[in-house]
């Protein structure tokens, strides 16, 4: 049973990524400006991170992996990014200088 | 309907709505992993279980059923005999008191099997079971079981039992081969065994490693060549997991010239008038098993009667230290271990590591050669090499993706001025996969087999993400619509 549930994480880790995506594109929708841009930068990264999951599953040569963890940098990249720009956002919120 | 009971129904509509589809979406991603196979026996199960809690409810209770006895002996993992007992489960028995030679063994016992471990071996038992229930009591007829002798792990051995597709005599006559490369076929009864390997001769000392199959088969190509003269193959065999489990032996062999050479020569002879003497009944040492347990020197066990006639015998104790002048003993190869998978058409890593106390500026070759499973040389590259302490050698072979998948061996030899080290290591070569699905594969012909069934997945997941992004958009417009209503409320436009 055990063996089988390390062949299912990997489809439910793959489908929680494309559900997290959709409310990303929800919230883009919805909201203007800065936060909006914040948003658009975590959404990359989790297309990033939603390619980096695929390119792993079918990547069985070394070169593969490796474009996999190119991916995988640049969703590090993005994430980074993103929450940067979320923190600038409440600092400008919070009237710090 | 107030709105906010109606707010509340929609939002545990849309929540069912979400885990149905989310479930159902599972339970397709199940169907694409194992196959549908699965879900139709799941559902069965289910079906199956549900129909069982039905009867249970139906049923009757009433008096136990006589209880039918059967078992065996067995041996434990200490090779301690044990009695195992089993009987028909029966519902309307709630427990069971088990008899041994008309006396109680055990009562309340609420399964339908029992182990007995006082025991002694070659001894009959006889037992009889009586059954509880809540309407009454059963007795069962009487069952008798004689104990077995465990034997303990069965001595180790090893032997060869072929030299280049000739078998080893049983005469104790010493093996006669042609001068080359000879193939050494032997078995022995460790499975998995590792073994090593030491070839002394006049001109030359050779140490090599391999590994036996799950059969205890083994097989040693000689990387070296053999010329004329008189060798000592002395050979470990151990158990890769238990070390205190292993077996030794030794076989001396002759190389000799060959037939029509060894014709000319005694004519020769005998035209200088000089007998020709045959070759000697080998003096035969007398091989030395026993296990590290035993190890003593009182303790080693010579076994007369197991012994495999071919080979020698001796009350010395062999020495497996491997001590040569170079100390080339310690070379390591990393980088492929027993059983490890290559896929076809990717390269095999070597690591070949001497240690600190190989002597300094040695002049050696390095041989590496990829064998199949028919002893057949697939690959070998030779190169000159100056030996040293700590020297680390990395190598790839490009295997080609002709080759066809099964096992093959790969052998990594160090030859030096009188003296040999080999190393032998299998890998299993397969066919490239598709996917990697946690520790499984998914090759190129699952996909063609289960093609439909991934099409109406993929199908499948991209319609739930698509029916999914719809929603999430409807609900983003209203809550547009929404706020556009509140300020359009706020200034007046609308009331």
């Amino acid at each position: 049973m055990q063996e089988y549930i390390w062949h299912i994480i990997p489809f439910l880790s793959l489908s929680l990524v494309a559900l997290a995506i959709l409310f990303t594109l929800g919230i883009i929708w919805r909201v203007e400006m800065k936060l909006d841009l914040a948003y658009k930068v975590f959404f990359v990264a989790l297309i990033f991170l939603f390619s980096s999951k695929v390119i792993d599953f079918f990547a069985t040569t070394k070169f593969w992996l490796s474009v996999a963890q190119t991916v995988d940098f640049l969703f590090s990249i993005f994430l980074l990014g993103g929450i940067w720009m979320m923190r600038d956002l409440f600092r400008q919120i919070d009237g710090e200088k | 309907m107030p709105k906010t009971k109606k707010n509340k129904f929609g939002k545990i509509l849309k929540n069912h709505f979400l885990l149905t589809v989310a479930i159902i979406a599972f339970y397709v991603s199940l169907g694409f992993v194992f196959g549908w196979d699965l879900l139709a026996g799941d559902l069965k199960n289910k079906k199956q279980v549900a129909g069982s809690t039905v009867s249970a409810l139906m049923r009757i209770i009433g008096p136990p059923v006589t209880p039918v006895l059967s078992g065996n002996s067995l041996c434990s993992v200490e090779n301690e005999p044990y009695i195992r007992l089993n009987w028909n489960a029966d519902p309307d028995a709630d427990e069971y008191d088990l008899y041994r030679n008309k006396e109680l063994l055990m009562t309340g016992i609420t399964d339908n099997f029992f182990s007995d471990p006082s025991v002694s071996k070659n001894k009959k038992y006889t037992y009889y079971l009586i059954a509880r229930g809540p309407e009454g009591t059963a007795v069962s007829e009487e069952f008798a079981v004689t104990a077995i002798k465990c034997v303990a792990v069965a001595n180790p051995k090893v032997w060869v039992e072929k030299i280049n597709d000739k078998a080893v005599e049983n005469s104790g006559k010493k093996p006669e081969i042609k001068p080359g490369r000879p193939v050494f076929i032997g078995q022995t009864n460790i499975a998995k065994a590792k073994l090593e390997f030491e070839v002394i001769g006049e001109q030359q000392t050779f140490y090599a490693t391999t590994q036996a199959n799950n059969n205890g088969y083994w097989n040693w190509v000689s990387p070296n060549f053999f010329d004329i003269g008189e060798y000592n193959l002395e050979m470990e065999a151990a158990d890769i997991n238990d070390e205190e489990l292993f077996a030794r032996n030794s076989l001396v062999f002759l190389m000799t010239k060959e037939k029509e050479d060894e014709t000319d020569e005694s004519e020769e002879e005998i035209a200088k008038g000089e007998s020709v003497k045959e070759t000697e009944v080998s003096e035969i040492e007398e091989i030395v098993i026993s296990s590290k347990k035993d190890k003593g020197e009182n303790s080693e066990e010579i076994i007369q009667s197991e012994i495999p006639p071919q080979v020698i015998r001796s009350e010395k104790p062999l020495d497996f230290e491997f001590d040569f002048s170079q100390d080339l003993q310690d070379i390591f190869i990393k980088g492929v271990t027993f059983g490890e998978e290559i896929f076809r058409g990717e390269d095999l890593d070597i690591s070949i590591l001497f240690s600190e106390t190989t002597n300094d500026n040695l002049d050696g070759h390095l041989v590496y050669r990829v064998i199949s499973e028919n002893r057949e040389i697939l690959f070998e590259q030779e190169e000159q090499i100056k030996i040293g302490p700590n020297l680390k050698i990395d190598r790839k072979i490009d295997l080609p993706y002709s080759w066809q998948t099964g096992e093959y061996k790969l052998q990594v030899n160090v030859f030096v001025e009188g003296a040999a080290v080999s190393h032998e290591e299998y890998f299993t070569l397969r066919d490239r996969p598709l996917a990697q699905i946690g520790s499984g594969y998914l090759t190129y012909e699952d996909v063609a087999g289960k093609l439909s069934w991934i099409i109406i997945a993929c199908l499948s997941f991209l319609f739930i993400f698509i029916l999914l992004a719809i929603w999430e958009h409807h609900l983003t417009r209203r809550a547009i619509m929404q706020v556009t209503e509140k300020i359009l409320r706020r200034k007046g436009f609308v009331s």
